[in-house]
């Protein structure tokens, strides 16, 4: 029984046969909304006048053929995407032009803002976005990848997908060691080379030579051991200077303290948290240290765990939400991607300012872990959507269950790679969690 | 042949530019549509041109229906949208031209067919046309069409709790607006009936 026939029912109970009354009084065990009317006299005052519909005029249909487009709902929809892919790229370029303008300004107005707290934030982006290149490619190609790999899991699957998806994900494999090799590599140029610049991203750099140029990480703990002709620049780990050290630039620091003496330093010291500390400091020299494996892997499943129980908490907050954005994920992967990643660029490049300027103050240093959590929470949704994607494919179903082994098996594929290679491990999560953004993005537009 | 798989096989030829599939698919569910359209907007003409409206969006958005949805639900989930965005347009069109007349209800007789208790049906229906407009949709969606708590909720996109207040609030909202119309001893007597 539906609630026509109930509403139907509600007002003439009285003539119930003994099956139909049967059949109604199951239609109320299961329905909220008839068991409220049922309830509530002026509901059933409610549903007695509301049972006719108001009639369209009887040309209606007529009317509306004329009006009806020759081109078929699926070639509709094909320039429909066509057109969203054209407006996507036109956003791309403007986007591109807007960052290169921004870039080229930012580097005019330099010489002005030197000194400043905003000039310190500018010199430390800018330095690290500079050495930062190699990975930013990779982060791209890698961002292809996952597409491709999602699209061949998630539609109908054939041997061509599968051999594809399996190419790929090795790919997207070597495209983390490339940044490992690479990260390894500036290690070993700092060691035992006079390299001209030396540059990581998660991974703490130690200088045991000289080096010609500058020495910049994100994310990674620097320490001096030996000569840099050129600055030295670390965002969001500290700089550490040994005593027979020495620095022919600058030594700045944007979220992270500097341990190191003014004689040590040809130019300035600056660091975002606007003191200097000779000798231990909030981390002490064991960051330059690699963190072992165990720890590593341990942080690893600590970090998955919390991230699926509030991925969890989002898909039984938000149960339609997420299965909107499912839906939509196989269907416009290439789409959703792209909005995912533009908006986390975009994100990344506001964060990080405004992370330099919160660190220059206590008040602001403690709002920083806040400030960190609340950007995060939207990838948490998109993860959540990812997961749902994922675990239709996985169990056939779209309940919460399903959506959580979804959420797991993404988990289990970024630790697996994160404790092989941290960076690539943060990429997959990232892109993953992108791409789930996006859709949710989408199914807002999209789905009516 | 089941209603169910006649209206599939309506959708896959529509899909593929069949204007007659298409045809049989409006001629079932314009009586919804157009009710929808017409309890929400308050006037028949604007009530046909919004049908027309729906139901041309539904013909270029008909490749992404997803089959393990009810039709009825999707195409009233456009609706509802539809409407809502022609009654914000309107709201900012009366506040630029600050034409107020426009909001109060037209008392032109409405295309219902006639019976005894047509009287009872106006004065409900005038009162339904004065809530607030997402009020307004659910309790439509909810008497009108005889819709399931589960059903408003994938039509609105609200939780299903939200539906419930929102129902329960209508329906208090009625009984006053029918109590200053002087039609509650009507509904009284419904009661003592009950």
């Amino acid at each position: 029984m539906d609630c026509r026939t109930a509403h139907t029912r509600l007002i003439g109970a009285g003539e119930l046969q003994p099956d139909e009354y049967q059949a109604h009084q199951d239609h109320l065990a299961v329905c909220a909304a008839c068991r409220d009317d049922q309830d509530d006299p002026f509901s059933r005052a409610l549903v007695q006048t509301t049972r006719e519909l108001a009639l369209p005029p009887p040309d209606f249909t007529a009317k509306l053929m004329q009006r009806l487009p020759a081109e078929s709902p699926l070639t509709l929809a094909q320039q429909s995407a066509q057109r969203v892919q054209r407006r996507w790229q036109q956003i791309g370029l403007a986007v591109a032009a807007g960052l290169s303008i921004a870039v080229v300004a930012g580097i005019s107005l330099q010489h002005l803002w030197a000194g400043t707290t905003l000039g310190l934030a500018a010199d430390v982006v800018l330095t690290v976005a500079g050495a930062a290149i190699g990975p930013l490619v990779t982060l791209l190609g890698s961002a292809v990848v996952v597409t491709l790999l999602l699209n061949g899991v998630m539609r109908r699957p054939s041997v061509g997908r599968a051999l594809g998806s399996a190419a790929l994900a090795a790919l997207l494999l070597l495209s983390g060691g490339m940044v490992t090799a690479m990260n390894d590599a500036a290690n070993a140029a700092a060691s035992f080379a006079q390299e001209s610049t030396i540059a990581t991203v998660l991974q703490p750099i130690r200088v045991t030579q000289a080096i010609d140029g500058d020495v910049a990480s994100l994310l990674g703990t620097i320490v001096v051991d030996g000569l840099v002709r050129g600055n030295v620049a670390s965002v969001a780990g500290t700089v550490t200077l040994a005593p027979a050290a020495r620095v022919g630039g600058d030594v700045l620091a944007g979220i992270g303290q500097i341990q190191a003496a003014p004689e040590q330093v040809v130019g300035a010291i600056r660091s975002s948290t606007g003191t200097l500390a000779v000798g231990t400091g909030w981390f002490g020299a064991s960051g330059a240290t690699v963190t072992p494996n165990v720890v590593r892997s341990l942080s690893a499943l600590f970090g998955a765990l919390v991230t699926l129980a509030l991925a969890g908490l989002a898909v039984l907050l938000w149960p339609q939400r997420t299965l909107r954005a499912s839906h939509v994920l196989p269907r416009q992967p290439w789409a959703a991607l792209g909005i995912g990643v533009l908006i986390t660029v975009l994100l990344v490049l506001l964060t990080l300012p405004v992370l330099a300027l919160l660190a220059a103050t206590v008040v602001g240093l403690l709002l920083v872990p806040l400030l960190l959590l609340a950007a995060h929470l939207p990838y948490v949704q998109g993860l959540a959507a990812v997961g749902q994607a994922l675990g239709y494919r996985l169990t056939g179903g779209a309940t919460v269950a399903s959506a959580l082994w979804g959420v797991a098996a993404q988990l289990i594929v970024v630790i697996g790679l994160g404790i092989w290679t941290p960076f690539a491990g943060l990429l997959t999560f990232y892109l993953l969690a992108s791409l789930g953004l996006g859709a949710d993005l989408l199914a807002r537009r999209l789905l009516p | 042949m089941e209603p169910q798989t006649d209206e599939l096989r309506w959708i896959e030829s529509a899909v593929r530019g069949n204007h007659e599939a298409f045809a049989r698919l409006v001629d079932a569910y314009k009586a919804p549509v157009y009710n929808l359209a017409y309890r929400m907007l308050r006037s028949a003409p604007e009530a046909e041109d919004a049908a027309q409206e729906i139901f041309l969006r539904a013909y270029t958005k008909l490749a992404t229906y997803d089959r393990e949805r009810k039709f009825s639900t999707w195409l009233l989930s456009i609706a509802s949208n539809y409407c809502i965005d022609v009654l914000r347009r309107r709201r900012a069109t009366l506040v630029e031209l600050d034409e107020v007349a426009y909001a109060v209800p037209s008392s032109a007789p409405g295309p219902e067919s006639s019976a005894l208790d047509h009287e009872q049906r106006e004065a409900v229906a005038r009162a339904i046309s004065q809530l607030p407009d997402t009020y307004r949709l659910i309790t439509v969606l909810r008497y009108y069409h005889d819709l399931s708590y589960e059903e408003i909720e994938h039509i609105t996109n609200l939780s299903q709790s939200t539906v419930k207040t929102r129902l329960f609030r209508a329906r208090r909202q009625l009984e006053e607006l029918l109590e200053a119309e002087g039609a509650l001893p009507w509904i009284a007597e419904q009661r003592t009936h009950a």
